[in-house]
């Protein structure tokens, strides 16, 4: 089992991932003697061992808080230090169903990467599957070999996996132990063309075999076509994969007849400053001509403004104000806002199928 | 348990796909003749032992062989356009007698499908006209009529999705199998897990998962019937039959009014043991009926004990119904730091349960903290202010609505592009993560006194 069975209470040693906020998980590897800290302030992972997962652990200032996370592979995907670009759960749920990834499926994957698509196959394949994962870069291979230790994924210590430090496209894919037959192959390789044709060796002799190359360019995917058909594969197409997260928010419902009625409401505020103001200018005008005629001005008190230009409703609400979304003095629609933090294009994806009559046909050829 | 073989079998479950893409369901039963209409018929028998996905040929009336050789078409410099060409029905000299005639031939047998096409495109005045690319299509269509083949294909998620949404996607609320998959994928279903399930899908979902998940998973299904409405389950075999799943104590089934009324349900069923005496006494019918209706007790019993334990490692919901009112009362079910997934078809129902699940929070018993705090000398608003700390509420974070869409290209040589027409897909997620949040804890930035109660943070 991929990462640790469910359980309920985090221990020491465990792997937990920490939520801080949104879009922002961190993994944490629980030793009683550290801590760890964060704009939030200091968190302790003795504070953490004997607490419920999911359950949330302020800082030792009470200035935050955070929530700690059982891993599954699609919190894992978020949250792991990426060496390489990685498979996002999308492409990887889509990419099961094409493969028809399942408990028991037999699987090949090159190369390893980051690992996100590794630990999700380990997961679903379960105990009765397996998961032959290849990577080719050194220390990549190191990385991902010490991950897969510490998450019980490899087949030595109860789990699913081998890994394997190799160059498909040049060495192919064969191991040591035994006769190696796939169900399912995912190839994230820069060139897949030179990898296909050392897997007949490996598709399965009974039942049908299925293959996907996850590739970002067109000119990669015609290439990889082409080579699958030379190679007896059938059923080739290709998907596109068109993801979108949307945030449900809220909009205010105001009918256009506010916006009239405040302009109805300036204008006749700036049409009663203006009478005012004509009748002030009158006056002193009056009060001028009586001083220079030294005559007592009738008026002996300019006429008493009309009362205070009344503010409306309309008037009083200011047109900048930030309302608070969802404040219950105003009226609110549900809506949706797309996730602005989203890749448009991660890359296309191409799938065939492999049937045991083209077995007796690749046989032929290559005699 | 539930690993469903590549080989064909007796009574197993085909998908077959005709040359004009239509596909029919049928169930293979012993000595039969399935009749394919102008496509030929073959006996049920000769497909036993047979690989599924394979294409068969119908090579002679009734016999059928895997179609090997696959014709790859190799390309030219396209020189030819089609400036000159005229549409029109005279293009093709056969006549519709001299089609109808072959047509006769083929299924007779005296004739091969491929061969029709040939005459059909010798006697085309514009065939030779036409570039490699149309010609391609030309006899492409041509072999929708005409080829006597079929490819049998396995049941998965795949085909029975595509069988229901091209048949029924009413009954199925239109999930596609993209949707099914990224709810299953962010629900972390494994082997092993224990999962609670809303699905008024015809099962199409539980079928889906129950494939991905093996024998070793318990699924609780929870439905709006007197019995589970489970009509897409037979498409994936006879193991996969309600009976099947039950007997093997992978799957548990339970109606709202169970749900909400357990005491009441299991006093409705409940019947005293009979003697051994009055079992000797009884005609053998009876007496199976008597077992039957205690056992049915016994496995509602258990049912319900399990239910109320709650803590499943994931809940799933496909439902007509307002997703709040279902979400109310089986939310507290859930464990903590597991997963909710909520499917719609339309996105407005997610939105509005979005914002629901936004505010929703339900009392947590904390019955066991291994850390507790030593409660030193402290003043009445202190004790106070520390109980109202010590209050946990379970709530949902990463609240998300996904929209995960495919679109299929055609990858040909010179000729890579998206297909013209596709299915509009439907279908929306919503998904979650359910927390204990602690009333008197304050977020970074927040003064106590502002603060609402049962929601501390403003972040999701």
């Amino acid at each position: 089992m991929v990462f640790s069975k469910y359980k309920e209470f985090v221990e020491d040693g465990d792997l937990v991932v920490a939520w801080i906020g949104r879009n922002k998980l961190i993994p944490l590897k629980i030793e009683a003697d550290q801590t760890f800290h964060n704009q939030y302030g200091a968190f302790p992972h003795s504070e953490m061992i004997g607490k419920r997962y999911g359950q949330q652990i302020s800082s030792t200032a009470k200035q935050g808080f955070i929530y700690l996370l059982q891993p599954t592979p699609e919190l894992w995907t978020l949250a792991l230090p990426h060496r390489t670009q990685i498979v996002y759960t999308p492409d990887i749920s889509i990419i099961f169903q094409k493969l028809r990834i399942v408990h028991g499926t037999r699987v090949i994957e090159a190369g390893t990467g980051s690992a996100s698509m590794s630990h999700a196959l380990s997961r679903t394949v379960g105990p009765s599957g397996k998961l032959y994962s290849y990577e080719y870069h050194a220390s990549r291979y190191q990385t991902a070999l010490q991950e897969f230790r510490d998450h019980n994924m490899l087949e030595g210590i109860n789990g699913n996996t081998h890994l394997m430090h190799r160059d498909v496209c040049k060495d192919g894919f064969e191991i040591k132990e035994s006769p190696l037959e796939v169900d399912a192959i995912f190839l994230d390789l820069p060139a897949p063309w030179e990898a296909i044709p050392h897997l007949i060796k490996h598709v399965s002799r009974n039942s049908s075999s299925r293959i996907c190359c996850f590739s970002p360019c067109m000119e990669q995917i015609q290439r990889s076509a082409s080579a699958l058909q030379d190679s007896g594969w059938c059923d080739i197409e290709m998907l596109e994969v068109s993801y979108k997260q949307w945030a449900a928010r809220k909009t205010r419902v105001i009918h256009i007849n506010d916006a009239i009625n405040r302009l109805k409401e300036v204008k006749r505020h700036r049409t009663e400053g203006f009478e005012r103001r004509k009748e002030r200018q009158r006056l002193e005008k009056q009060l001028a001509e009586s001083a220079e005629n030294g005559v007592e001005p009738t008026d002996s008190q300019p006429s008493t403004p009309s009362e205070t230009p009344s503010k409306s409703p309309a008037m009083t609400e200011k047109v900048n104000k930030r309302i608070r979304e969802g404040d219950e003095d105003y009226e609110w629609s549900n809506v949706a806002r797309v996730d602005s933090n989203l890749k448009s294009h991660t890359s296309y994806l191409l799938f065939a199928v492999h049937l045991p009559s083209q077995l007796d046909n690749e046989i032929e050829s290559t005699e | 348990m539930l690993k469903s073989s590549p080989i064909i079998q007796e009574n197993s479950p085909v998908f077959v796909k005709l040359p004009s893409e239509n596909v029919r369901f049928i169930t293979l039963k012993p000595n039969n003749t399935i009749s394919l209409g102008k496509f030929g018929s073959f006996y049920t028998n000769d497909l036993y032992g047979k690989t599924y996905d394979e294409t068969f040929e119908i090579y002679e009336p009734k016999k059928i062989r895997v179609l090997k050789t696959r014709e790859v078409q190799t390309l030219e410099e396209e020189k030819k356009t089609n400036q000159e060409l005229i549409d029109c029905r005279g293009n093709q000299l056969m006549s519709q007698e001299e089609i109808d005639k072959l047509r006769k031939q083929i299924k007779e047998g005296g004739l091969r499908g491929e061969e029709a096409i040939r005459q059909l495109t010798s006697k085309s005045l514009t065939f030779d006209q036409k570039t490699q690319y149309a010609q391609a299509k030309y006899v492409n269509r041509k072999g929708e009529k005409y080829l006597q083949q079929f490819r049998a294909l396995r049941p998965c998620l795949e085909t029975v999705t595509e069988y229901m949404l091209a048949h029924d996607p009413y009954k199925i609320m239109e999930l596609t199998a993209d949707c099914s998959t990224y709810m299953m994928t962010l629900g972390n279903a494994q082997p092993g897990g224990r999962y609670l399930v809303v699905d008024e899908t015809g099962c199409l979902f539980l079928g889906s998962l129950l494939e991905r998940l093996g024998g070793d998973s318990k699924v609780t299904l929870i439905h709006p019937n007197e019995q589970p409405n489970s009509s897409c389950l037979e498409l994936w075999g006879k193991e996969y039959t309600e009976e099947s799943l039950v007997e093997k104590g992978i799957l548990r089934t339970l109606n709202w009014l169970q749900v909400v009324g357990p005491d009441e349900a299991l006093k409705d069923m409940y019947m005293d043991d009979c003697s051994e005496e009055q079992l000797s006494e009884m005609k053998l019918r009876h007496r199976k009926r008597y077992e039957g209706r205690k056992a049915s007790y016994a496995r509602l019993q258990s049912t319900l004990e399990d239910f109320e334990k709650g803590n499943f490692d994931a809940l799933f919901v496909l439902s007509n119904h307002t997703p709040m009112s279902v979400l109310n009362l089986l939310l507290p079910k859930v464990g903590s730091s597991r997963p909710v997934l909520v499917y719609s078809p339309y996105q407005q129902v997610l939105i509005d349960t979005h914002h629901e699940l936004f505010k929703w929070s339900h009392p947590f018993e904390m019955t066991e903290i291994k850390n507790e705090e030593t409660t030193k000398d402290e003043s009445a608003e202190e004790q106070e202010l520390r109980i109202a700390q010590d209050a946990w509420i379970e709530k949902l974070i990463m609240l998300d609505i996904h929209e995960i869409r495919t679109r299929p290209y055609q990858v040909l040589p010179e000729r890579t592009h998206p297909f013209m027409s596709v299915r509009g897909d439907m279908g929306y997620v919503l998904s979650g993560l359910k927390v204990l949040s602690s009333v008197g804890t304050v977020a970074a930035g927040r003064f106590p006194k502002r603060q609402k109660q049962g929601s501390a943070n403003k972040k999701k």
